[in-house]
C-alpha cells in the first residue's frame, strides 16, 4: 500500500461510551481527507489518536517513512514519535491561541519547528519565515509583530505556515475555519487549497462544515457514534449518500 | 468499512477491445430515501452499452429516465447499485469505476473523463480564467500556458474579457454556463461527459457549444452528453441511446 | 519511626568525640548525615549526567530562599575538615551574604576559611566566576534560583521534562530569536543559557554571560544548587560548555572602555561603583580577591601601564 498512515482497528473509548472504536482508516499522500460528523462522533478522538496525541487502547498505526519503510507508531520510541511531529507533521488547531506562542513575534513564531531541528542561522530563518509569510498572504512588513496584533483569520494562516515550514508530508487540521468570519473563511479555504495541491501532502481535516469539506476533500468519512459509518469520494458522497445519517447530515445543510 | 453494496457483473476479462471507451453492463441504480421511511425509487434498471472514441451518443428519454444519473455513475459521482462501468484509461488501461477507490476515480477524472455539468461550482476568490485552466495545472502544464489556452477558449465562447479575473459566482446563468464549458473542455480529455451543456444558451452561443463539440469528436474524444434541443443534437450526436423511466 | 542507624547500616557514623560534633548540638556542617548522604547521591547522578537537572529533597536552611539555600546545603554535603573554604557574593569576600555564609560555616564546621582562590578547596560563589583560574582539585558551588532556562517560556514542568529529555529546544532559540528581531542582538546579559556536553541545557546561574567561557574546559568541578526549586546539576571538569547563540549572530562578552580604577585589569569584569558622597563613579573589579591580590603584587607603574588601552 502507498498510503502514508494507517490505523488498524483503532479504538479509545471514555467513560466506555464516547470515544471512537474499531476504525480503519488510510491517509495518502496528496490526498486532503475530511472527517464530518456532529459534535460527540468521536471524530476528534480519532484526529488524536491518529496525531499521536492520544495513545489508543487498542489498534495500531503505521506510518511509511520517507525511504519506504513502514513503521508501528505504538511501538516507535517517543524520541521518534516527537521527531515525526516536529518535522514531517503539522498540527493546526482550531484556536490559533493553542498552535501559537502568544508573546513571540509571528517570524519567530514561523522559525521555532526550524530551530528545534538545528537550524543557526539567524538571517536564513528570519528570510525563510518572510517567504512564508508572503506565501499564506500575511504582510511581511509584520514579521516582528506578536500574533495578537493579527486578526483572527490571520493568526490562521500564521499557524498554517508555522506548521508548513518544515515541508511536513502530513498536516491535521482541527476545525480550521472555524470560529472565522465568512468572508475570511474563503481567502483561508482558497489558501488552503493552493497550498494542499502545490505541496502534494497528506491533510486530514475534522470538521463540521460540509461546505468546507466539499471545497477541500478528496475523500470523506462520515463519523456517528465513535464509528466510521460511510466513506468515499467526497461529491459522491455528498451526492449520494447511502447512510440515513449522512442523508440527514447532507440535506440539514443550508442552500447558498 | 463498508461493504459495497452491488454485484460484481462478470465483464470479459476485464479488458475493453480497442476503441471502447466506456463499457457499462447491467447498470442499476436506486436510490433509498431514508427521511420517508426508506422508499426506493429506481433510476436506471440493468443498462449496458459501449461508448467507442470519435463517437457522440445523445442520450434520450423522457424527464426522470435516469440520463444525468447515468451521467453521474460513470463520472463516480453517484454509486452503482449493481452493473459495471468501466473506463478505458491511457495510463491504467481498464479502471472499473464501479467500486474503485476513491482515488482511482481522481486520477481518472484528472487524466482521462471531462465533465460538464448543468450548474457550476464556483470556488470562493478564484477567478473565471483562473478557474477554467485549474484542471490542466492539474495535469502539470504550467500556469502561463494553461491561462493562455484558457483565454483562447472564453474568447471563443463569447465571455467578455473584462469578466476573465472575476469570480463567477456573481455571473448569469449563461456565463456561468459557458465557464463551466469551457473548464470541462480545455484538458482535451479523451471521454467527454455533458450535461445538457446548451441549456440555457441563446441561439448563438449554442452554435459555438456545437462547434466546438464537434471538434473534439472529430478529433476521436468519445463524447455521451444530454442535449435539451433537437438541433444541437442533431447536429453533434453520431447516434441516439433512448432511456426509459425505470 | 525508624532511627538513622537502621537507614544506615553499612555507613560508618562519626563517634562523639570526632570533629563533626565539635559544634555543640549541631552535626558537622549543620545537616544531618543521612540528608548529606541524600545529597551527594544527587551529587554523583549530577556529574555523570552533565547539565542535567537532578531533583533533590531540599531542607529547609536558617535562612530564606533566595540567600543560597542550595549552595549550603552542596557546601554542607562536601567539606571535609581538612576542607578550605572560600565564599564570595557578586565575586567579593566581603559583601552581607559571603560573611554570613562563611561565619556559618565557620561555627558548624570549624574548617580554615580563605579569599585567596589559590588557597581555597571549595568556593561557594553567588553571580560570578573567579578571575583567577580554577585548578583540578577544585570545587566551584554556584547558588542557583532558577535551574530551568525555559522555565520562564514553558510553564508546564511536565513539558520541561520532556523537553530536556528529548532535547527539544526549539523554545529557548525562540527567545534568542526574538532578543535579536526586538533588539538586534541577544539581550541576555546575565543568566545566558549554555549547552553541557552537547546535550543538556542548563542556566549557569545569574553570572554575567562575561563568565561564561570560565565554564567550558574548567579543570575545577562546578557544581549547582537551587534550593527553592530543589535541582541539582553539575558540570564535571574538562566538559564542553557552548553558550547558545546563531552562525550569524555568534556568541560574545561584553568589553568595557575602562580598566579597573584600583588595580588596572584591563580583563577582569567591572562594577561601577559610587566612591564619594559628592557622587564620584568608578569601575573596579567585581572580583575583590583577584583586585587585591593585583595591587599586592604588582607595582603601581605597571598597573597603570596596562591601564593604557
Amino acid at each position: 500500500m502507498t498510503a502514508l498512515l494507517s490505523g488498524r482497528g483503532l479504538t479509545r473509548m471514555f467513560d466506555g461510551k464516547n470515544g471512537c472504536a474499531q476504525i480503519d482508516i488510510d491517509l495518502h499522500p496528496g490526498e486532503v481527507t475530511c472527517i464530518v460528523g456532529e459534535s460527540g462522533s468521536g471524530k476528534t478522538t480519532l484526529l488524536n489518536l491518529l496525531s499521536l496525541q492520544l495513545r489508543p487502547d487498542a489498534g495500531s498505526l503505521y506510518y511509511r517513512t520517507d525511504d519506504g519503510a513502514r513503521i508501528d507508531l505504538g511501538l516507535a520510541s517517543e524520541i521518534d514519535r516527537r521527531r515525526l511531529m516536529r518535522t514531517e507533521w503539522g498540527f493546526v488547531r482550531q484556536n490559533p491561541r493553542d498552535g501559537l506562542l502568544r508573546d513571540v513575534s509571528a517570524g519567530a513564531n514561523i522559525s521555532e519547528r526550524l530551530m528545534a531541528n538545528g537550524a543557526r542561522h539567524y538571517g536564513a530563518l528570519r528570510d525563510t519565515a518572510i517567504d512564508w509569510m508572503r506565501k499564506v498572504e500575511l504582510d511581511h512588513g509584520r514579521v516582528d509583530d506578536l500574533p495578537r496584533d493579527f486578526s483572527g483569520g490571520m493568526q490562521q494562516r500564521l499557524q498554517i505556515a508555522r506548521n508548513l515550514v518544515t515541508g511536513p508530508r502530513l498536516l491535521f487540521m482541527d476545525e480550521p475555519t472555524a470560529g472565522l468570519d465568512v468572508s475570511v473563511q474563503a481567502r483561508l479555504l482558497d489558501l488552503l487549497r493552493t497550498l494542499t495541491s502545490q505541496l502534494g501532502i497528506a491533510i486530514l481535516i475534522v470538521t463540521h462544515d460540509i461546505g468546507v469539506a466539499r471545497l477541500l476533500a478528496h475523500r470523506l468519512l462520515v463519523m456517528r457514534r465513535g464509528r466510521i459509518i460511510e466513506t468515499g469520494l467526497t461529491d459522491q458522497v455528498l451526492d449520494d449518500p447511502q447512510q440515513p445519517y449522512t442523508q440527514m447530515l447532507v440535506s440539514s445543510v443550508l442552500p447558498v | 468499512m463498508l461493504t459495497m453494496q452491488f454485484d460484481v457483473a462478470e465483464t470479459a476479462g476485464n479488458r475493453l477491445a480497442p476503441d471502447v471507451m466506456i463499457d457499462v453492463s447491467g447498470l442499476s441504480k436506486s436510490f433509498t430515501i431514508h427521511a420517508q421511511s426508506a422508499t426506493r425509487i429506481t433510476a436506471l434498471r440493468a443498462v449496458s452499452f459501449q461508448l467507442r472514441a470519435g463517437e457522440c451518443v445523445a442520450l434520450t428519454g423522457p424527464s426522470g429516465a435516469g440520463k444525468s444519473t447515468l451521467l453521474r455513475c460513470i463520472y463516480g459521482n453517484y454509486l452503482a447499485t449493481c452493473g459495471t462501468v468501466s473506463i478505458r484509461d491511457q495510463k491504467r488501461g481498464t479502471v472499473t469505476v464501479t467500486g474503485a477507490d476513491p482515488r482511482e476515480i481522481i486520477a481518472l477524472r484528472k487524466d482521462t473523463i471531462g465533465y460538464v455539468s448543468q450548474f457550476l461550482r464556483a470556488i470562493p476568490r478564484v477567478g473565471a480564467q483562473a478557474l477554467v485552466a485549474s484542471p490542466l495545472v492539474e495535469l502539470g502544464v504550467k500556469e502561463a500556458v494553461a491561462l493562455r489556452r484558457a483565454a483562447e477558449l472564453l474568447e471563443r465562447l463569447a465571455i467578455p474579457q473584462k469578466l476573465w479575473a472575476l469570480p463567477p459566482a456573481t455571473f448569469s446563468g449563461g456565463e456561468q454556463q459557458r465557464i463551466n464549458i469551457a473548464r470541462g473542455l480545455i484538458a482535451d480529455h479523451p471521454i467527454l461527459l455533458l450535461d445538457e451543456p446548451t441549456a440555457s444558451l441563446d441561439a448563438a452561443n449554442s452554435a459555438i457549444v456545437s462547434e466546438l463539440i464537434l471538434e473534439r469528436r472529430n478529433k476521436g474524444t468519445a463524447i455521451m452528453g444530454i442535449f435539451h434541443d433537437e438541433e444541437t443534437r442533431d447536429r453533434v450526436a453520431t447516434r441516439l441511446f433512448p432511456l426509459q423511466a425505470a | 519511626m525508624k532511627s538513622p542507624c537502621q537507614w544506615n547500616e553499612t555507613v560508618t557514623l562519626p563517634s562523639k568525640n570526632d570533629a563533626v560534633f565539635r559544634n555543640g548540638d549541631y552535626n558537622f556542617a549543620y545537616l544531618d548525615e543521612q540528608t548529606k548522604r541524600m545529597i551527594r547521591r544527587a551529587l554523583l547522578k549530577a556529574v555523570a549526567i552533565p547539565g542535567y537537572q537532578v531533583p533533590f529533597a531540599a531542607r529547609e536552611m536558617p535562612l530564606p530562599y533566595g540567600w543560597g539555600t542550595g549552595g549550603i546545603q552542596l557546601t554542607a554535603a562536601l567539606i571535609g575538615p581538612r576542607d578550605v573554604l572560600k565564599v564570595i557574593d557578586q565575586g567579593a569576600d566581603d559583601t552581607t551574604n559571603a560573611v554570613n555564609i562563611r561565619s556559618f560555616f565557620e561555627r558548624m564546621t570549624d574548617v580554615a576559611t580563605t579569599t585567596l582562590v589559590q588557597e581555597a578547596t571549595l568556593i561557594q560563589t553567588r553571580h560570578r566566576i573567579p578571575e583567577t583560574p580554577l585548578r583540578a582539585d577544585q570545587i566551584l558551588i554556584y547558588q542557583v534560583p532558577l535551574p530551568d532556562p525555559v522555565s520562564r517560556l514553558e510553564p508546564r514542568g511536565t513539558e520541561r521534562a520532556n523537553m530536556h529529555a528529548f532535547g527539544d529546544y526549539g523554545l529557548i532559540n525562540v527567545k534568542l530569536y526574538e532578543d535579536i528581531a526586538q533588539h538586534g542582538s541577544v539581550a541576555m546579559a546575565f543568566d545566558y543559557p549554555v549547552i553541557v556536553n552537547g546535550r543538556y541545557l542548563a542556566s549557569p546561574s545569574p553570572i554575567p554571560k562575561f563568565d561564561n567561557p570560565k565554564l567550558h574546559m574548567n579543570p575545577a568541578l562546578q557544581l549547582f544548587g537551587a534550593g527553592r526549586e530543589r535541582r541539582i546539576y553539575a558540570i564535571p571538569p574538562f566538559t564542553s560548555v557552548r553558550s547558545l547563540d546563531f552562525d550569524d549572530h555568534p556568541f560574545t562578552i561584553q568589553p568595557w572602555d575602562e580598566s579597573c580604577a584600583l588595580c588596572g585589569a584591563p580583563d577582569s569584569f567591572l562594577e561601577e561603583m559610587t566612591v564619594d558622597d559628592r557622587g564620584n563613579r568608578q569601575h573596579i573589579c567585581s572580583d575583590s580577591d583577584y583586585c587585591a591580590q593585583r595591587r599586592a603584587t604588582q607595582p603601581a607603574h605597571v598597573r597603570h601601564q596596562e591601564a593604557m588601552p
